[in-house]
């Protein structure tokens, strides 16, 4: 191990940050301590790497978010654009992943070769593309070559062209993508899953758009949806690794600094109110007679991120389904040997995600297999859990804590998520704190609102004859 | 969406549990490079990754980095023992051992490991390679103990019970259906197939399905005690660790297991390819696939350099060529790639792969494919491509060691296959020295038709978009 003098200075101050934050309370607003009263910053802890994070905000509305993180001379970043296809238009699903897609196809200087072989030439990697609640432009690179490949970034986000060449072919590209994913059980079943639970709402949809919504999408909507959804003023950019809060926020800057937000484009309301009203019981049979295996999705709607309950909710989950050692894994997996895999999931993003259950099995022990889930999820319901299995289940999130923040990307990435779903820059403290305070009524009292195995929307995607599932009047056959 | 991804996801790592509670990303592997320990590499950083190697009086060998800036430690074992090392008849067999070394000893019975790792939240796992089993125990650092326990254990005293095997079995019978739904799953696998005829690369990591249900008890015993034992194993750790006082810990939990016979497996050879191979699937699918695998030698050979970056000119980026002339301009594909992975025990092979866009015939791809091998065989690449390349592989080489884990698997790897550690300290010169003659030079040696096999996937019987049919009704 060498470390020369800027790494000991360095490592020095992490410890002399950290000691004048111990003091400090961190549920306590403004605890910025050891930066001065003119610092453009605001700073919490992040004990868990030895460091701090930093935030401002430029005057036109960008977020910038920084962990310094000097492990070796490398960079990753996000530019997070707080729209993603929970803002596509009414049955043209798969707008925004298309205007991602479309950023690195020309700006108003540069054609997108020239693009393609600027990135290159640093040596890093630039990925653009939206999920549901987000569009994200993603960059890692040496820092040598941070500034250049940056500079590439903020271009494709300040000024795409959307040349109506690059929109063809990426259309026809995306509908090739779609195809594709008809021959894999996974997108099918979640496809479907997430349509039946959601239908029109914002999450009824995936990200890619469907080949039905892709092909009613044209130029002007991408055009539209980029004048609409890209602002200053709703996006942010997170920086983790070799780079102090002060480059970060220099470079942001010199590269964001003159966008200026346009007049606001009259936008709906999102629909944040997803359906909570539960579904009846429904089970949807895909069928796929050239398959050994069937793929199992089955759940209910959930809550979204920022409920009360989040907390409470995710370690029930984590003693459901959510480790190797759950209730579902263990008597699915271990004691029966019925599945390679199988977990639970709460989906909690801006908007209420489904609460699920899902496997992969070989298809006449189908039937088996949900009636065990099912089995599981009502004793989830109806009995209490013992306080060593809740002090556990604490124990085992409070230890995957460090995973979240182990590399740049993870840690570039998590800032993101805190900065779009609200979560404050405490979070770091506060993410532990509110697991410590889970106690088995809370998680009680979880399972008994989000639970719901009498309402189950249940996707198979296989070969039906074989998985011995009778389809009765109320179920959906599809061929 | 369009990301570009290289092959080697295709090549499936075979794990005890999928990758959802780990949650790590196996694309770390995508990148064929390995360690810089040399300080030149980083000018004006503080922090230079410097593996060190400890042999221990057993034969147990122990590679640590200490990064004082990691949240986590991950402690790995990695066993010299992989498909290649499996005997006709019995393929699978050191993946069905990878599942039964969690199903307890008498110390640790079933559950245990699992419950153990949980409790603190940390994350183990498995996985079988052509050329190593490995194992992990990621953990905040205070926890390294757990894994030091857990694998010192199991490395001698493992239950192997019969129960316990009868439902791993079946375990495993799933994971293998897995992959058998995915047609690009079974083109790969018979490109491989046809590739080798003798080398034990022939044989999917995870088997063939009559091995896997005919493997007994004798046979996994016999297995479990030629490979597992101190001499044929190396452990990594990488993390927040003092380096002596690791070796001293190390010493403690692993120094009294004894060594064993080392195993010196006879593998056969693969003879020398004299002709065009062809294979065949044809499976219900929406995209057409191509594949062209040619025999190329492995990291010992100088030629491996100049095939690594060949490959990153192919299908480094979107300036590459295959993505300029097959995705982006007169597009036949959504994804089209030449892959190198150098860091193989056994021969290498350079593969092409693409998948077409709906309606393109395999062969349409073939055809693309050898112009490009043409053009890179007849005129050398631009001085500017070049460097691009050689910039894009030292780029991606350095950024990959930001991750612990990462640089365990990286380093692990190398001790597996052979690879000694002196070849990080080389490896940014030798990429740097390659030149445009090389490069040409390469593509004239290997990428030939004597020395080829082909595969398509041609789509049959497509499966129709889903439809709403009448309830109650199966239409066959």
């Amino acid at each position: 191990m060498r470390l020369d003098h800027q790494a000991r200075i360095a490592l020095a101050l992490a410890t002399l940050m950290l000691a004048g934050c111990a003091e400090t309370s961190p549920a306590t607003p403004q605890s910025s301590s050891t930066l001065p009263v003119t610092s453009p910053f605001e700073t919490r802890a992040v004990p868990v790497i030895h460091s701090h994070v930093y935030k401002a905000v430029l005057p036109n509305g960008v977020v910038v978010v920084v962990i310094p993180r000097p492990v070796v001379p490398v960079v990753s970043f996000r530019i997070g654009v707080l729209a993603g296809s929970d803002r596509d238009p009414a049955g043209k699903g798969g707008v925004a992943d298309l205007t991602a897609s479309l950023l690195n196809r020309g700006t108003r200087t540069r054609d997108a070769l020239s693009i393609f072989r600027q990135i290159d030439e640093t040596g890093g990697n630039l990925e653009a593309e939206a999920s549901r609640d987000l569009t994200t432009v993603s960059g890692k690179v040496l820092k040598s070559d941070l500034s250049t490949l940056f500079s590439i970034a903020g271009d494709m986000v300040q000024n795409p062209v959307f040349p109506e060449k690059e929109f063809r072919h990426n259309l026809l590209q995306a509908r090739a993508g779609l195809m594709d994913e008809k021959d894999h059980a996974g997108p099918v079943a979640r496809n479907l899953f997430y349509k039946t639970l959601y239908g029109n709402g914002p999450y009824g949809h995936p990200a890619s758009g469907t080949l039905r919504s892709v092909s009613r999408i044209t130029l002007q909507d991408i055009q539209a949806f980029y004048r609409t959804e890209y602002r200053p003023d709703r996006t942010v950019v997170t920086f983790a690794g070799d780079i102090t809060p002060e480059e970060a926020l220099a470079l942001t800057k010199s590269v964001f600094g003159s966008w200026n937000p346009p007049a606001p484009v009259s936008r709906d309301a999102s629909p944040t109110k997803t359906p909570v009203a539960l579904p009846s019981a429904k089970t949807i049979l895909v069928n796929r007679p050239q398959f050994a295996q069937a793929m199992v999705m089955m759940g209910t709607p959930g809550i979204r991120r920022n409920d009360p309950r989040f907390y409470s909710a995710l370690v029930m989950n984590q003693i459901l389904g959510g480790t190797t050692t759950s209730r579902l894994n263990h008597v699915v997996r271990q004691k029966n040997g019925l599945v390679y895999y199988i977990y639970s999931g709460l989906d909690a993003e801006r908007h209420a995600g489904p609460f699920f259950v899902v496997f992969q099995t070989f298809a006449p022990n189908t039937t088996k297999v949900i009636s065990l889930s099912r089995k599981l999820l009502r004793e989830m319901k109806q009995q209490r859990v013992s306080d060593k299995e809740v002090e556990t289940t604490r124990n085992n999130i409070l230890g995957q804590f460090p995973f979240r923040v182990d590399t740049d990307d993870r840690i570039a990435s998590l800032l993101l998520y805190i900065e779009a779903y609200d979560l404050g820059l405490g979070y770091f403290t506060d993410y532990p704190d509110s697991i410590r305070r889970v106690t088995p009524g809370s998680v009680q009292a979880a399972a008994r609102d989000l639970l719901h195995p009498g309402h189950l929307v249940t996707v198979v995607v296989g070969p039906i004859q074989k998985t011995g599932m009778r389809p009765n009047g109320k179920d959906i056959v599809m061929q | 969406m369009s990301f570009v991804r290289t092959a080697k996801r295709f090549l499936p790592v075979f794990r005890v549990f999928p990758g959802l509670f780990a949650g790590l990303s196996l694309c770390i592997f995508i990148w064929p490079g390995t360690l810089q320990a040399s300080p030149d590499a980083f000018p004006g950083s503080g922090f230079h990754p410097t593996p060190v190697l400890h042999t221990f009086p057993n034969g147990l060998r122990l590679i640590y980095v200490e990064d004082p800036y990691s949240p986590i430690v991950t402690f790995q074992i990695w066993y010299k023992v992989g498909s290649i090392d499996e005997q006709k008849g019995k393929t699978g067999i050191s993946h069905f051992l990878e599942h039964m070394m969690f199903t307890g000893t008498p110390r640790y019975p079933h559950g245990d490991l699992d419950r153990k790792i949980n409790a603190v939240g940390g994350q183990s796992n498995a996985f079988t390679d052509y050329d190593f089993t490995a194992y992990f125990e990621n953990t905040a650092p205070r926890y390294i103990s757990i894994g030091e326990k857990i694998e010192s254990d199991r490395m001698n005293n493992l239950s192997l019970s019969r129960s316990q095997l009868e439902r791993e079995r079946k375990i495993v019978l799933e994971e293998r259906r897995n992959d058998y739904d995915d047609p690009t799953q079974k083109l790969v696998e018979q490109v491989y197939a046809k590739a080798f005829r003798t080398h034990p690369y022939h044989n999917p990591v995870i088997g063939w399905e009559p091995d896997i249900k005919h493997l007994t008890q004798a046979d996994l015993r016999r297995y479990y005690r030629t490979y597992y034992m101190p001499n044929n194993a190396t452990i990594v750790v990488v993390g927040p660790v003092n380096g002596p006082a690791l070796v001293e810990q190390v010493a403690q939990t692993f120094g009294s297991i004894p060594a064993g016979e080392t195993p010196s497996p006879v593998i056969p050879r693969e003879p020398k390819q004299t002709g065009l191979r062809f294979t065949v699937v044809h499976k219900p699918a929406m995209l057409p696939v191509t594949m062209m695998a040619f025999h190329v030698p492995n990291f010992k050979s100088p030629d491996s350099y100049a095939l690594t970056v060949l490959s990153t000119l192919l299908s480094g980026g979107r300036s590459s060529i295959l993505y300029r002339t097959m995705v982006y301009q007169n597009a036949v594909a959504v994804d089209a790639e030449g892959d190198y992975e150098p860091l193989t025990k056994g021969p290498a092979l350079f593969y092409f792969y693409a998948q077409g866009l709906p309606k393109v015939k395999p062969p349409v791809l073939r055809r693309r494919f050898e112009n490009v091998i043409l053009s890179l065989q007849k005129d050398p690449v631009s001085p500017s491509s070049l460097e691009r390349a050689k910039k894009q592989v030292i780029s991606s080489f350095l950024m990959s060691q930001e991750s612990t884990f990462g640089l365990g698997m990286m380093l692990g790897e190398m001790a597996s296959i052979g690879a000694p550690l002196d070849y990080l300290d080389t490896y940014v010169k030798r990429i740097r020295q390659v030149s445009a003659q090389d490069i040409q030079r390469v593509a004239k040696t290997y990428l030939v038709k004597s020395n080829e096999t082909v595969g398509y996937l041609y789509p049959t019987g497509t499966p129709k978009n889903p439809s709403f049919a009448k309830p109650n009704r199966i239409v066959r």
